[in-house]
This record gives structure tokens, C-alpha cells and sequence, in this order.
């Protein structure tokens, strides 16, 4: 009977590397001390899909769902995580993350950690805009511009204009604030590359991915948004949730 | 078999190369096959694959699975122009599914093992993915529970791990 501590110990940050929405990612490193101890090798941080963070809930909105609630649309669940409540005060980096500005410091939203500011790169895009033209600014230092109209109802036929830039190896996730382009393969296959993700408006919104190979003329719905969820100014982040090794050796 | 003798003369002219599993089972394929394993790849620009390559951590029944794995993705590795055997990526896509979905959890880390072992880094992180994909959306307890696991931290540790990522834990 071949079990999964069966494995060589090099194998484990193998499997690991392949979970890359950010609850499973935790979930997984509290299992046991040796699924723990797979942090330490793994070649590098994990890659997280983004969350979106709901809208500022309007009064004629069911407060209560949307209140203070992050979504991961690709495994449709929504989370609450500590300090969410100061929506007026929230930054969003240039390379994905997210802070809260808090009392003169960044706060990481999900654990709570504050950081002194260092002057972010501003973000370049407000994408809710009658011209639908934009640029977005990469992790990686590329910049990438594109043109994003409505065509008119229904929204299927939203259509993509122009892309400069190294799109195809990208996911673009376009929202408000501020969008970020991840390199797909950061995903391992779980994210297409020359896609982007963007809340479409409806009561409750919907996510949809656009891909830009298939000449931008069909969009695939990726989540209908909880209800409460009724303004598509989301914005989407990198979570970076703290997963810290053990303290304390084995007794 | 998967491959048997009688095709060794047919199969695209190439060098045939014999494979012995722990068990005793031979699988001769072409070197076009076999070298996919980077291990035996390094054995054959050794040349110290005369005799047959004996694969002693390797039980026969996963070695057949390897073996048709390789023969499935050799077009990827090698286009020889003969189109009628080079499967379309639609054909691979739904072996691959088919191979590891239907697996129990023994054989499908035993295939991890070998894949490993001969160095075969597709079929490596196929599985890998396939395993990541069996813990998605599991609680750590429901991860035990699938792989048979021990929870061995104190209450105080897990209690700490819990507190440091209360939203991934409201069970």
C-alpha cells in the first residue's frame, strides 16, 4: 500500500505547487508538520489567484452579504477576512497587492501587518470610463495598453480593440481601482494566458473572461457575484495571506 | 503488452529498447519512447542500454501505464512525419484525463514514484496536478482523512495556525 508519506520529501512542494487558490494554499500547510515543513522548499512563494473585493455596499444593497466580503471567483467562495472595513482607504499596488492605509501605514488586509509606505509606482488605469481606453502596468515592468468597448447589450459581445505588449503569456484582471496583468503560466494552466477577467454590471454583477485570441468577440462567464454584489467597481488583488513555519520542534 | 515484440521492426526504424520492471515484465519500445525518461535518455547517450534496462523500483502494471504514456506523447517529443500515428493534442488531452482520473490513490503515487524515479517530468506533473486537484476545497481534515494523514501538531500549534488565517478555516 503506497500512501502520499510515501513520497520523497521533494515531491510534496511538487504537488503543493499546484494548488493556487490561497485558502488551499493554508489549508494545506495545516495539515500536518511535514506539509508545513514543504514551505521551506518551495522554489518560490506561491503564486495566488486574486480575490475581488466587493464594493462599497450602496443602502439599497443587501449590506449584510457584500459587507466586508472577498471573493475568489474560480472556486466561487466567499471569504471575510480581518480589517476589510475601511474601504475608503484602500490602495492597490501596481504589481497586484493591496493594502490599507491606516494611521500613516500599509496594512496587509488579510493578516493585519502593518508596513511603513514606500511610494508605490502609481497604477495607471481607471477602466470605468465612457472611452473604455486604458493602460495597464504589470508586475513585471511591461506596460500594456488596450482598448476595452461595449458593443451594446448583451454583454457577450464586449470586444478588445487593440493589446500591445506580451499579452498572450498574461492574464489581465481589470477592475477599479486599479488592473494587473500575472503571467499565466505563474497559474500552471489553471488561468488561460491572453485572457482577461473583468466584473460585468448587472444586480448581482457577473464575472467574465474575455480572451483575446479568439478575436475578443465572446466572453465566458466565469461567476454569478453573491447578491449585495450590485456595483461592478470591484477590485481585484493578490492575497499574501502570512503562513509561518512551525515554532517549536517535535516532542 | 503494450508493446510487443512483433513491432519492433515496423516502429519507425528507430534503436528498440528493452525496459524490465521490478516484477520481471519486458516492454520494448523505441528509443524515441523511452528517451521521454530523461533517465534512461542519459542511459542511452551512455550506451549502456545493451542488455536491457533493468527498473527495479518499478512494478510491472505501472511500468505498462508509463509505457503507454510514452507511446501516447511521443509525437510531442519527436516528429518523425509519420502523421498517422501523432496523436492530436484533443486525443492526449482526454488519454491523460483518463489515465489519472480513474486511478486509487496507491497506484496513482506508485505512477508518482516512477515518474519521478525515471525522470519523466510531464508525466510528473500530470499526477502532481492530479493529486493538488484531490486536495482543492478540502478542509485539513478532510485532506487527512483522503491521505490517510496524522494530524501531529499540539492543540497550541494548530490552534496558532488556525488563528494566523482565521478566514480559511470557517468550517
Amino acid at each position: 500500500m503506497t500512501l502520499i508519506s510515501d513520497l520523497p520529501p521533494e515531491l510534496l512542494p511538487c504537488i503543493a505547487g499546484h494548488l493556487h487558490a490561497a485558502v488551499d494554499v493554508v489549508r494545506f500547510h495545516a495539515v500536518c508538520r511535514e506539509w508545513r515543513d514543504a514551505l521551506r522548499y518551495l522554489p518560490r512563494r506561491p503564486s495566488f489567484l486574486p480575490w475581488l473585493l466587493a464594493p462599497w455596499p450602496t443602502p439599497d444593497d443587501d449590506t449584510a452579504a457584500a459587507g466586508g466580503a472577498c471573493r475568489c471567483v474560480f472556486s466561487r467562495t466567499t471569504y471575510h477576512a480581518p480589517g476589510l472595513g475601511i474601504r475608503d482607504k484602500r490602495v492597490a499596488h501596481y504589481d497586484g497587492g493591496a493594502s490599507w492605509f491606516v494611521g500613516g501605514l500599509f496594512v496587509n488586509p488579510l493578516t493585519g501587518r502593518a508596513a511603513a509606505c514606500a511610494v508605490d509606482d502609481p497604477y495607471l488605469s481607471d477602466w470605468i470610463d465612457n472611452e473604455g481606453s486604458r493602460c495597464i502596468f504589470s508586475g513585471d515592468g511591461t506596460l500594456l495598453t488596450c482598448c476595452f468597448y461595449d458593443a451594446g447589450p448583451p454583454l457577450s459581445i464586449y470586444v478588445w480593440e487593440k493589446m500591445d505588449g506580451a499579452t498572450g503569456d498574461h492574464v489581465l484582471f481589470l477592475g477599479y481601482p486599479s488592473s494587473f496583468a500575472v503571467e499565466a503560466a505563474r497559474y500552471g494552466g489553471e488561468v488561460p494566458g491572453g485572457s482577461a477577467y473583468f466584473v460585468g454590471r448587472s444586480k448581482p454583477c457577473r464575472v467574465y473572461r474575455c480572451s483575446f485570441e479568439d478575436d475578443g468577440t465572446a466572453a465566458t462567464l466565469v461567476d454569478t457575484l453573491p447578491a449585495g454584489w450590485n456595483d461592478e467597481r470591484c477590485m481585484w488583488f493578490l492575497p499574501e495571506p502570512d503562513i509561518a513555519p512551525v515554532i517549536g520542534a517535535r516532542t | 503488452m503494450a508493446a510487443a515484440a512483433a513491432e519492433a521492426t515496423i516502429d519507425g526504424g528507430g534503436k528498440m529498447i528493452i525496459l524490465i520492471s521490478a516484477d520481471g515484465k519486458r516492454f520494448e519500445v523505441t528509443e524515441a519512447v523511452a528517451s521521454q525518461s530523461q533517465l534512461i535518455s542519459n542511459m542511452i547517450e551512455d550506451d549502456c542500454t545493451e542488455n536491457g534496462v533493468r527498473l527495479p523500483n518499478v512494478d510491472g502494471d505501472i511500468l505498462t501505464m508509463v509505457v503507454d504514456y510514452c507511446n501516447m506523447h511521443a509525437g510531442d517529443a519527436a516528429a518523425d512525419g509519420d502523421t498517422t500515428k501523432a496523436s492530436s493534442t484533443e486525443e492526449l488531452k482526454k488519454f491523460d484525463a483518463e489515465l489519472v482520473q480513474a486511478l486509487e490513490n496507491p497506484v496513482l503515487f506508485k505512477l508518482i514514484l516512477a515518474a519521478n524515479f525515471l525522470n519523466i517530468k510531464s508525466l510528473l506533473d500530470m499526477t502532481c496536478q492530479r493529486v493538488a486537484d484531490m486536495m482543492s476545497g478540502k478542509t485539513p481534515e478532510q485532506m487527512r482523512e483522503t491521505f490517510s494523514i496524522e494530524n501531529d501538531f499540539t492543540p497550541e500549534e494548530e490552534a496558532a495556525i488556525r488563528q494566523e488565517n482565521a478566514w480559511a478555516f470557517d468550517d
